[in-house]
């Protein structure tokens, strides 16, 4: 994606405004929308009709075709997004009709049909009033709900007032009326409609339609015929099913419990023709391949664009191609080409918060870094993630190397403005910690030479560092250690540890990372222990669900991951079982805290820091806007993307300033980073600390 | 259940009146309306009572200013009506003009969607061909500026007329 764009993207205003607002808006609407409902227990019984239908689909394809057949519809196979706009043209032709209305259509989309029917002297009129933006701008959708986000009222009254010749004011209330005077007429004169399709019922043969404006009522009713087009996954076997979706997707999509407009239609009316174009393009194929076929079971609702914190930077134009947001970075490749996706599938920070609201419950931002890993891979990264990681001493020694090669650039606070070397460009207005000048792992040598562990009955816990944490913030693993013992563990530090291999899955280095899991698998597993506790939520997702991934196909070493998956955890856990709840909250100096995504979604962990901080730290815990949002880190990400990173970062900052204390805790390295280096270029005196830290604090007095 | 209905359809901005007689709803119709309507099928009694109405031609659904139809079912949780409305031109009469008023039998209103699970397959399937519409509250957007509007394409306002008492 060229930075251009981006920069272009982040430096409108207006689409940033309109994204920042919806962000706010969105999650009340959406909680008010599925008041009453089991969420999660809906999206469970949607996933599983999506699956369900997945694994039958040839067979449903058929029993729609026929079920659609006998009311009287005409049903067109098409393999092919070629022949789909043939089929299309050729009844387009066939009614003798120069001029076409559609409504909203993403599979439209998906095949260019406009362009094509506009080659072969056909004018195609979208009337779903986004959509009509769209085209008079000669732009393509940036959302697939809300096509139209990206323009503001003024630019859709020059649109209008260019189109129809006449001064429009940039009144809301007045475009929308005029948009349904012009396009009224339209309806009576064309002799085909095109819509698209939410949901078929390979039962009945009907279709469905969920909309608001009311045009695709009139384009399904007043032309004598009508053409739906339909991606073949959208069949399911009945109408429960319909229902299900049909109720699931308005309320993830913009927070309505339901559209104005849900249309069952089954065979074509009195007078009428229906012909059903049913698109394959790859749908077959991908149902069929084990670990993409999730991907089909989207509906189509958006929510996925609408939480993404990248999304809200940069619109949907970068965002994504034809489809957009999370989902539309995995089907990308899979409908519009590895060319197309290539570029798009770094933008993802993997802050998982797609996951959380998918209606389908797909594993998105799973799926993104498997594409990933199947995916191009950087020139030259090989030598930095396999030999120096694999090996520990040459890893060190690296690291090493980096510590005196930054000393000339820190500044009189030990802290760095520009980086040097590898990690070179962009950090934005950030400052980044120095790389310390001795590690933990040579600090956890000395240590225990001087206190040899005392075990005396304790539960014995391996402290497992990550990177980040051993490398820059020594002092951090130390907090970790002395809080752990203050609250009756024993601890020990295994020196052979390695990097959990996330860095080099994330850049598509799969053989590495599962090379690493091997290796630290067995590094932990060759002492006696009762728990693995990490103080990086990466690496607990790592060595938790990545490690026994990994080795699935080393049938020993993935059951000696299993059991060592099953010892890890973070520390707030770790520590908020030593908790003798009070209840009475702390009343020491306030903190604010900032829950890390992979934490929080990966781990399912957000009340246990909490209660460390009020019942351990002793500390009154005030609550920001959006604890839960991404700080911008992302690992590489704040590297690659300096810009997107940075603003997902002021968003941050501008929460914690609101809650006007002066400590903010966070559970992972990361987010100290990003989030202490942001504070520092603005001058703020807030501090950033983890968890352990401010336990350890409270504990040693 | 009558009262849950009415909070959830006035909520997405559906006028909603209760009557206990037909005749005082056909007042309400020949009030909001004048006099010249198009009109989708409608059960006897209520065509009876609507004997002050002039029913309109097709050819001039897209100019007269409402329709009147009937729900043959009222969704509580959502304020929802399901319109039987299988004739495209009744469908047309529905859909265009800018006032849409709709006979609702208090008997007929039930809880929640997934009730109507039954009646929605047998109206699918009890004719060679249906086109049913589940409609809720008046056409709106929020296209330009995410600025909800009211009355893009469709009916701007949408009456529920209630009939209680039966
Ligand atoms: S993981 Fe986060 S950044 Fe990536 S697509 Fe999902 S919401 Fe967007
Ligand atoms: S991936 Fe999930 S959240 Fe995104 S559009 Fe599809 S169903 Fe909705």
């Amino acid at each position: 994606m060229s930075k251009k764009i981006i920069r272009q993207k982040i430096h409108d205003s207006f689409l940033r405004t309109a994204l920042k607002n919806f962000a706010a808006q969105y999650p009340v609407a959406r909680a008010r929308a599925f008041e009453g409902d089991d969420f999660e227990s809906l999206r469970d019984r949607v996933s599983a009709i999506r699956d369900n239908a997945l694994r039958d689909l040839p067979d449903l394809v058929e029993r729609f075709r026929e079920s659609a057949e006998a009311a009287g519809a005409t049903v067109h196979l098409c393999t092919s997004p070629e022949e789909a706009r043939r089929a299309i043209l050729g009844i387009v032709r066939e009614k003798g009709a120069e001029f076409v209305v559609k409504s909203k259509s993403m599979t439209s989309e998906e095949i260019r049909l406009n362009p094509y029917l506009e080659k072969a002297g056909v004018r195609s009129l979208e009337t779903d009033l986004g959509e009509w933006i769209i085209q008079l701008a000669g732009e393509r959708p940036s959302h697939m709900v809300m096509p139209a986000i990206h323009k503001n009222r003024q630019e859709v009254a020059d649109l209008f007032s260019r189109e129809i010749g006449r001064d429009c004011p940039p009144d809301i209330p007045s475009l929308v009326e005029t948009a349904r005077e012009t396009l009224r007429e339209s309806f009576f004169t064309a002799r085909v409609g095109i819509s698209g399709t939410n949901v078929a019922v390979a039962d009945s043969g009907a279709i469905g339609l969920v909309t608001n404006e009311g045009n695709a009522r009139l384009v399904t009713t007043l032309p004598e015929t009508h053409i739906a087009l339909i991606g073949i996954e959208k069949i399911v076997p009945s109408l429960a099913e319909a229902l299900d979706i049909i109720s699931i997707l308005p309320k993830n999509a913009t927070g309505q419990k339901i559209t104005s407009y849900v249309s069952l239609i089954r065979g074509p009316s009195e007078g009428h023709e229906l012909h059903i174009v049913l698109l394959d393009n790859g749908r077959r194929q991908l149902a069929a391949d084990p670990r993409f076929r999730e991907a089909m079971k989207c509906v189509k609702c958006g929510a996925c664009a609408n939480v993404c914190p990248v999304y809200e930077i940069v619109g949907g134009h970068v965002f994504g191609h034809i489809y957009v947001g999370g989902i539309g970075l995995v089907l990308t490749p899979f409908f519009h080409g590895t060319e197309n996706a290539r570029d798009i599938l770094g933008l993802c920070i993997g802050c998982r918060r797609c996951n959380e609201v998918c209606a389908a419950k797909i594993d998105i931002e799973g799926l993104i870094l498997d594409l990933r890993e199947r995916g191009a891979k950087i020139p030259g990264q090989k030598a930095l993630f396999g030999t120096l990681m694999r090996n520990r001493t040459l890893f060190h020694g690296a690291l090493r190397a980096a510590y005196l090669a930054q000393k000339p650039f820190q500044g009189r606070d030990g802290r760095i403005r520009h980086l040097p070397l590898v990690l070179g460009g962009d950090t934005g207005n950030r400052s980044l910690p120095p790389i310390a000048e001795r590690p933990y792992r040579d600090i956890a040598r000395d240590r225990e030479k001087v206190a040899p562990e005392d075990q005396g009955g304790r539960e014995r816990v391996l402290f497992f560092s990550g990177c980040l944490a051993d490398f820059v913030f020594p002092e951090m693993c130390r907090d970790t250690v002395e809080s752990l013992e203050c609250l009756g563990y024993s601890v020990h530090f295994p020196r052979e540890q390695l990097c959990c291999g996330i860095p080099a899955r994330y850049s598509g280095e799969v053989g590495i990372a599962r090379d690493m899991a091997r290796l630290n698998t067995e590094i932990l597993m060759k002492e006696q222990a009762d728990f693995v506790v990490t103080i990086c939520p990466t690496c607990t997702m790592s060595l938790k669900h990545d490690f026994p991934n990994l080795l699935e196909g080393e049938p020993e070493h993935h059951a000696r991951s299993l059991e060592l998956a099953a010892k890890v955890f973070n520390f707030a856990e770790l520590a908020a079982r030593k908790v003798v709840k009070s209840g009475i909250p702390g009343d020491g100096e306030p903190v604010t805290y900032h829950d890390a995504c992979h934490l929080r979604r990966g781990c399912g962990v957000f009340r246990e820091p909490r209660t460390v901080l009020e019942e351990i730290a002793d500390r009154k815990v005030v609550e920001m806007e959006g604890p839960d949002t991404c700080c911008g880190f992302g690992g590489s990400y704040a590297f690659k993307f300096p810009e997107i990173s940075y603003e997902i970062l002021k968003k941050k900052m501008d929460a914690i300033a609101g809650t006007g204390v002066g400590t903010v805790a966070v559970d992972c390295p990361g987010c100290k980073m990003q989030i202490e280096g942001g504070l520092e270029g603005i001058k703020s005196r807030v501090r950033v600390e983890h968890t352990a830290t401010l336990a350890a604090e409270r504990l040693r007095e | 259940m009558i009262a849950r209905f009415q909070a959830a359809a006035e909520a997405v901005g559906a006028v909603v009146r209760r009557f206990s007689s037909v005749a005082d709803a056909a007042a309400y119709v020949l009030q909001t309306s004048g006099h010249a309507i198009a009109a989708s099928h409608l059960p006897d009694d209520i065509r009876r009572a609507l004997s002050g109405v002039t029913f309109t031609q097709p050819e001039e659904h897209r100019d007269v200013p409402a329709c009147v139809s009937f729900a043959t079912a009222g969704v509580a949780a959502t304020g929802s009506l399901l319109l039987e409305l299988s004739d495209a031109v009744e469908r047309g009469a529905t859909a265009l003009p800018p006032i849409h008023m709709v006979f609702l039998r208090a008997s007929a209103i039930i809880p929640d969607l997934p009730s109507l699970t039954g009646a929605i397959d047998s109206l699918l399937s009890s004719r060679p061909h249906s086109y049913l519409s589940l409609t809720t509250g008046p056409s709106r957007t929020a296209d330009i500026e995410r600025v909800l509007t009211i009355g893009v394409h469709g009916p701007k306002e949408l009456h529920i007329l209630i009939l209680e008492g039966e």
